[in-house]
């Protein structure tokens, strides 16, 4: 868990310092300048705006989302952390277009979100695959609802990138025969694979060992590099390292909106070795974690 | 296994194979024996003929007890089929649609226990034809478990896996076809494996109703003759055949879920 190994950070740097580290402004007391300073300068691939959601069944209403507005640049990599139950999901589901809010708006490229489409592809913890379908033709059938390629085109790219994730040799095998960890490299595969602009993935390392965890993080970081058009990345996590080592920006959800907007400073390529031990690293992990510990202050007065 | 892996994949498998199916083997095999000793210690009787009296009507009447298999695995062949498409369409589309579950369902758990053996006259009297009669009494006996069990598929598949499908922007064919049918295919294996003596049931009662042929006929034409060694060989095929049919469709099975 993310919390755990956070409270092995020092936790001894100076508040001034850590200010010097934010480049973004930071948050006011009224919702509605928080809500303005979760957009940037660039122009927008992807824009929310002052969405509410609510989930409802016969007898109760629960408000998730309230005012939820952050915007994503195009090739932009944005990571969305919170505590668990925090709405991370449920964001992510509005932008794939799985769900639609109450009122707000969700626009791509300045067109409202009305479904699911061509232009995205989304990876989530579990159940990806289709157990029916080996590797290769998992990639292939999602290749497939995006290009019209001829069939040998397909399979050599599903080929490619089944490779270029480790999986060479596992082509033929069914999800049920790969580990968890390796069903996650499919999934991967198979949303690099389609080249949609936007890559939206829900925890997608949420599974897998901390061993796999990592060398996945780097895989995923080095494939996006190597992009020739650079994907609009969202990814939801609740791992600080994760998010620090992946994004350019990092949005922090708290009481169903943004709270805080983190811009991260490192230049690509970047190192896990090599950030993690710069102050701003470390300035920028403290930071998150109070943050997690202010969501949950219960937990910190348990004294766990 | 170490040992088994030196071996080749062709002698494991007939092993396996060999090991999963001894104990019917040995049960079918005590059978045998109890009935031999029978007919050697009795001699046989009406009712009860000797074994190899049975063995000599199977060889002479071969002709026409392979004809009647032809024509009771085509009648079984067609209405299983026919009950299999129609139930998972109107499971799926239950499935889909929610009215339509609301305004199915509670009909069907009504008709569905009534032995459809029952419609027999009323098929024989609409359709006009014993062949078509017969299709229509065995398909609609099993059209239910078939829609029951397409609709406890559907209501299981996993939001996970539909939301992951619905990401893919899969037309309304391709969802069917890749997403809805493979995850419905081992219930309705299962349902398959559980309702075979169902359907030899039918089966046999279909034919029986006025049909000129197939082995259910065959038993009953030979038993208003008071023929019971024939009688007793027609019984003998049916067991045989439903036999195979279930190893067969246990192969099947394996073959086509080779994903679980
Ligand atoms: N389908 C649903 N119906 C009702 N409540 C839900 C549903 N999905 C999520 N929730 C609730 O909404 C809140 C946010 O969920 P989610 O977006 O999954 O959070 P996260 O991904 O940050 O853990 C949680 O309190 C959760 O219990
Ligand atoms: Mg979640």
């Amino acid at each position: 868990m993310a919390a755990d190994e956070a409270i092995t950070t020092p936790r001894s740097t100076g508040s001034a310092r850590a200010d010097e580290a934010i480049t973004t402004p930071r948050p006011t007391g009224s919702a509605r300048a928080g809500s303005t300073a979760v957009f940037s300068d660039r122009p927008a691939k992807i824009r929310v705006k002052g969405v509410a959601l609510s989930y409802r069944n016969n007898t109760s209403s629960t408000a998730v989302l309230s005012d939820l507005s952050f915007d994503v640049a195009e090739g932009e990599f944005v990571s969305l952390i919170g505590a668990s139950g925090c709405g991370k999901s449920t964001t992510l589901s509005l932008l794939a277009g799985l769900r639609m809010p109450d009122s707000g708006e969700v626009h791509i490229d300045g067109v409202p979100v009305t479904g699911t489409g061509k232009d995205r592809s989304v990876v989530f913890q579990h159940y990806a695959l289709f157990p029916w379908m080996r590797a290769r033709r998992n990639v292939e059938f999602g290749i497939r609802q995006v290009s019209d390629a001829p069939k040998r085109e397909i399979a050599a790219k599903a080929a490619y990138y089944l490779k270029r994730v480790g999986l060479e040799g596992k082509e033929a095998l069914y999800p049920h025969q790969l580990s968890g960890g390796m069903q996650q490299r499919v999934a991967i595969a198979r949303a690099l694979a389609m080249e949609t602009e936007i890559l939206l993935m829900d925890e997608p390392f949420g599974a897998v060992d901390a061993k796999t965890r990592v060398v996945l993080q780097d895989l995923l970081l080095e494939l996006l590099q190597e992009q020739e058009r650079k994907r609009t990345v969202v990814f939801v996590t609740h791992d600080i390292d994760e998010a620090l080592l992946l994004s350019d920006r990092v949005l922090f959800m708290n009481a169903q909106r943004i709270s805080k907007v983190i811009e991260v400073p490192f230049e690509h390529p970047k190192k896990r070795h090599e950030i993690a031990q710069t102050l701003v690293y470390r300035e920028l992990r403290k930071e998150i974690f109070d943050m997690f510990y202010e969501d949950e202050g219960e937990y910190l007065a348990s004294g766990i | 296994m170490p040992q088994a892996s030196e071996t080749s994949a062709l002698a494991r498998l007939s092993r396996v194979n060999l090991v999963r199916y001894l104990p019917q083997l040995i049960i079918l095999a005590l059978l045998g024996l109890a009935w031999s000793l029978y007919g050697a210690l009795t001699g046989g009787s009406f009712l009860l003929p000797r074994p190899d009296e049975v063995v000599e009507v199977l060889g002479a009447d071969f002709a026409k007890i392979f004809e009647s298999i032809g024509a009771s695995g085509l009648l079984l062949g067609l209405s299983s089929l026919i009950a299999l498409v129609l139930g998972v369409l109107m499971g799926m589309l239950c499935g889909q649609f929610e009215r339509l579950k609301g305004a199915v369902l509670p009909i069907a758990r009504v008709l569905a226990p009534i032995p459809s053996l029952i419609y027999a006259p009323y098929a024989v009297a609409i359709v006009g034809d014993f062949f078509w009669a017969a299709v229509f009494v065995i398909a609609s006996g099993l059209f239910w478990p078939v829609l029951f069990n397409t609709v406890n598929a559907i209501e299981d598949i996993s939001d996970e896996l539909i939301n992951s499908a619905r990401t893919l922007n899969l037309p309304t064919r391709t969802m069917f076809a890749w997403v809805m049918l493979p995850h419905c295919l081992p219930y309705l294996f299962n349902t398959l494996s559980v309702q075979v003596s169902n359907a030899f049931l039918l089966l046999v009662g279909a034919e029986m109703m006025g049909m000129r042929s197939g082995v259910g006929w065959y038993v009953k034409y030979w038993a208003d003759y008071s023929n019971f060694t024939t009688v007793f060989a027609g019984i003998v095929v049916i067991a045989v055949i439903v036999f195979v049919v279930n190893i067969l469709l246990e192969k099947f099975r394996d073959r086509v879920l080779s994903w679980k």
